[in-house]
C-alpha cells in the first residue's frame, strides 16, 4: 500500500459549475436563456381532461394544468431515458 | 426531500419561507433539518433558530450552518438522517447556491411582485438551466412572496413568471404581505404558531405546503 496519495479527483462537471458562482449574472450570458415557451394545440379526450383537472385540483395545488403537463411529459422522458441506459 | 429556499436577489422572502415550511413540516411530525447556507451573517435563519431556542425547548428542527462547497458533500449524507432538508441560502450568485443546487430536489423561488425582481429571474433560470446537466432531478417552482394584498401588480407579474421560463415552474401559491411575518418571526414563531391565527395568511402557507410536499398540512405534534 503506497504512503504517498495522488491529489484525489474532482468531479470536473460539479466543481466546475459551482466555481462558476457569480458568473452568470454577466449580462448577456443572462439575456440568451429568455426563450419563449412553444405553445402547441394538444388533443385531448374529454374524460381524460376532466380526470386531469380533477386531479390537479385535488393533489397539486398551485400548479398549472400547462406546469403540470410539462412536468409528466418530463418524468416519462427521465423514466424512458433511464430505461435505455 | 432537498429544498433550496433560492434565489439571486434579497429580500424576495426566502428566509421567511425556509423557516415557515420548517417548522410546519417538523409539527406534522417529520424530522427537519433547516440548513442556514447564507454567508452573510445579517438577519437570517440562524438568527431565527437563536430567537426559537429561547421560546421552546425542542423548537421542532435541527439547525446547522454550512457553507460553500461542503454542502454538494454533506447534504446527500445528510439526507439520509432526516425527512427532510431546506436550505436557506443568501441572495446571490453564491457557493453554497450552486453547490445546494447540485444536490437539490427542489428549488423554491419566492419573487417578489416588481419588475427588478422579476428580472433576475432570467439568471435563475440560467443557474436551473446549466446544473440540469449536474443534476436532472431537480425542479424549480417560483411563487410570488411579500405580495401585495390587493392591486394588478402580482397578475402583471404571474403573467410573466407563467409565460418566460422554461427552467422554472410558477406556482400559483402567493404568499402575500402580512404584519404576521414579521410578527412571527420576531417571537421565533412559525406564522401556523401565532395566536390569534391569521387564518388567511395560513391559507396561503398550507397551499404552499401542499405543493411541495404533496400533501396536506397537518399538525401531529407540538414544538
Amino acid at each position: 500500500m503506497s504512503t504517498v496519495a495522488k491529489k484525489p479527483a474532482r468531479k470536473k462537471d460539479t466543481d466546475a459549475f459551482i466555481e462558476q458562482a457569480g458568473s452568470n449574472l454577466v449580462e448577456g450570458e443572462v439575456k440568451k436563456t429568455k426563450v419563449k415557451k412553444a405553445q402547441i394545440p394538444v388533443i385531448i379526450p374529454p374524460l381524460l381532461l376532466k380526470n386531469l383537472d380533477e386531479h390537479i385540483e385535488e393533489t397539486m395545488t398551485g400548479l398549472s394544468r400547462s406546469a403540470w403537463i410539462c412536468q409528466a411529459i418530463k418524468e416519462k422522458l427521465d423514466r424512458d431515458n433511464e430505461k435505455k441506459s | 426531500m432537498i429544498i433550496i429556499c433560492g434565489g439571486i436577489k434579497g429580500g424576495g422572502g426566502k428566509t421567511t419561507t425556509a423557516i415557515n415550511l420548517a417548522i410546519m413540516r417538523g409539527l406534522a411530525g417529520f424530522d427537519v433539518l433547516l440548513v442556514d447556507a447564507d454567508s452573510i451573517d445579517n438577519g437570517n435563519a440562524s438568527d431565527f433558530s437563536a430567537i426559537r431556542d429561547e421560546v421552546f425547548e425542542n423548537k421542532g428542527y435541527t439547525a446547522i450552518q454550512l457553507n460553500g462547497k461542503a454542502i454538494a458533500k454533506e447534504i446527500p449524507v445528510l439526507a439520509n438522517k432526516f425527512d427532510d432538508i431546506i436550505i436557506d441560502v443568501g441572495g446571490h450568485d453564491s457557493i453554497s447556491q450552486r453547490a445546494s443546487l447540485t444536490v437539490a430536489d427542489l428549488l423554491l423561488l419566492p419573487v417578489f411582485p416588481s419588475s427588478f425582481d422579476t428580472w433576475v429571474i432570467e439568471a435563475v433560470n440560467t443557474l436551473v438551466e446549466e446544473v440540469s446537466t449536474i443534476n436532472p432531478k431537480l425542479k424549480a417552482y417560483c411563487f410570488l412572496s411579500r405580495a401585495d394584498v390587493v392591486g394588478s401588480q402580482n397578475n402583471d407579474t404571474s403573467e410573466i413568471l407563467n409565460e418566460d421560463y422554461e427552467e422554472i415552474t410558477f406556482i400559483d401559491s402567493p404568499i402575500k404581505n402580512r404584519k404576521v411575518f414579521r410578527n412571527a418571526s420576531s417571537q421565533g414563531l412559525a406564522v401556523v404558531e401565532v395566536k390569534p391565527k391569521d387564518k388567511k395568511a395560513i391559507d396561503e402557507l398550507s397551499k404552499l405546503y401542499k405543493t411541495v410536499f404533496q400533501t396536506v398540512f397537518k399538525i401531529n405534534k407540538t414544538a
